[in-house]
């Protein structure tokens, strides 16, 4: 995330005073990283767009909050981020505890991983198949750097579960790559 | 690449991989956005003249209030007065002093004994005839006035010492009255 500047300052500074010009100039240069932010949470595009809308109408919003101390794109990501926890939250309450269940735990007690060339799609792509419980702990977590703390008041789940649903999101990550890898080397 | 990666580094990875992640989103999107921005611009300022209006007309209603208050208040001292001051005392007078001023004496016992009675029972008589005991309220303190005696002075604060300086006398009122004779 970089730092900010006196420019960035200075449209946020008009953005609080509700100048559009302003609004559209920041929303040219930070939809990009919102939208892939929302689809990575949302695995659908629809989705995404209805979570990117929503997440935009809050920085406009709130953006009188913001102070010009912290990171702007660091803002942008968390409350994209909420958005899609909140979206997600509404569509998944009642399927939450299933995911938990549909996926056991892989015999291969690994502490390690052996396979990492993949490329940024390639891990997307094994990230996105991870049941959504696990796959939203998985992104937060690892992704976003939130705190298992964080994790669990954001999903309104136990704090120990955050912990175990990472652990069981790592394993099953792994048994996905290692899938995609020996297909590969096959091919 | 073949070895071995714990979690943390393993973590540190993706991390990485998805640190300048950016899809650009589609156009319809923006307008879509800007088009709700607009609306809930709108809706605001809706909501504030709205705001604005209901709160000059609880301002205008809260004066209007105000003023019908103030005329109730000036209007509410007059009838209490008759009920405190001047109902015990004329008794008092009347039976300490009868020689020096029987007329007054008698118009006062005529005009305000009922209402004193009255009085304990329900203030609402005294409302209906408020009138009454207005006019009734200056004579009678003028009566009270000309009098030398001391109990005149009826405040309740005031009646323990007044009381003490009648040695001879103890006074409890309004129930029991020593009359001299």
């Amino acid at each position: 995330m970089r730092a900010m500047e006196a420019a960035d300052i200075h449209i946020i500074e008009r953005c609080k005073k509700g100048d559009s010009n302003a609004q559209r100039q920041v929303y040219a240069r930070y939809s990009s990283m919102m939208f892939a932010v929302a689809i990575r949470y949302t695995n659908a595009r629809v989705d995404a767009e209805d979570v990117m809308q929503e997440a935009w109408i809050k920085v406009f919003r709130h953006i009188k909050s913001f102070s010009e101390h912290n990171s702007f794109e660091g803002w942008l990501r968390r409350i994209v981020v909420n958005t899609a926890i909140t979206h997600y939250r509404r569509n998944q309450k009642h399927q939450f505890q299933l995911d938990i269940e549909e996926v056991h735990a892989t015999p291969n007690d690994f502490e390690a991983f052996k396979e990492i060339d993949f490329t940024k799609d390639e891990l997307a792509k094994a990230i996105a198949q991870l049941p959504k419980g696990y796959g939203m702990v998985f992104k937060l977590y690892v992704i976003d750097g939130f705190k298992h703390k964080e994790i669990a008041e954001q999903l309104g789940i136990d704090l120990n579960t955050s912990k175990s649903q990472l652990s069981r999101a790592r394993r099953y990550l792994q048994d996905v790559l290692h899938a995609m890898s020996q297909r590969a080397k096959k091919e | 690449m073949q070895k071995k990666m714990k979690n943390e580094e393993f973590d540190h990875y993706i991390q990485s991989q998805f640190a300048d992640e950016a899809i650009t989103p589609p156009q319809q999107i923006e307008g879509a956005i800007f088009a709700a921005m607009a609306k809930n611009s709108r809706r605001k300022k809706l909501g504030v003249i709205g705001t604005g209006i209901l709160v000059l007309g609880a301002l205008a209603y809260g004066v209007n209030g105000t003023m019908n208050t103030t005329r109730v208040v000036t209007e509410t001292p007059p009838v209490a007065v008759p009920v405190a001051a001047p109902v015990a005392m004329p008794v008092t007078l009347e039976v300490l002093d009868q020689e020096e001023q029987p007329i007054q004496k008698q118009e006062v016992h005529d005009d305000v004994l009922p209402a004193a009675a009255a009085a304990a029972a329900s203030a609402s008589i005294v409302l209906e005839d408020s009138d009454a005991v207005e006019n009734a309220r200056p004579d009678n303190l003028e009566a009270v006035a000309s009098r030398s005696v001391q109990p005149v002075v009826s405040n309740s604060q005031e009646l323990p010492a007044i009381l003490h300086e009648t040695d001879s006398e103890v006074w409890v009122m309004p129930a029991t009255v020593r009359v001299k004779e």
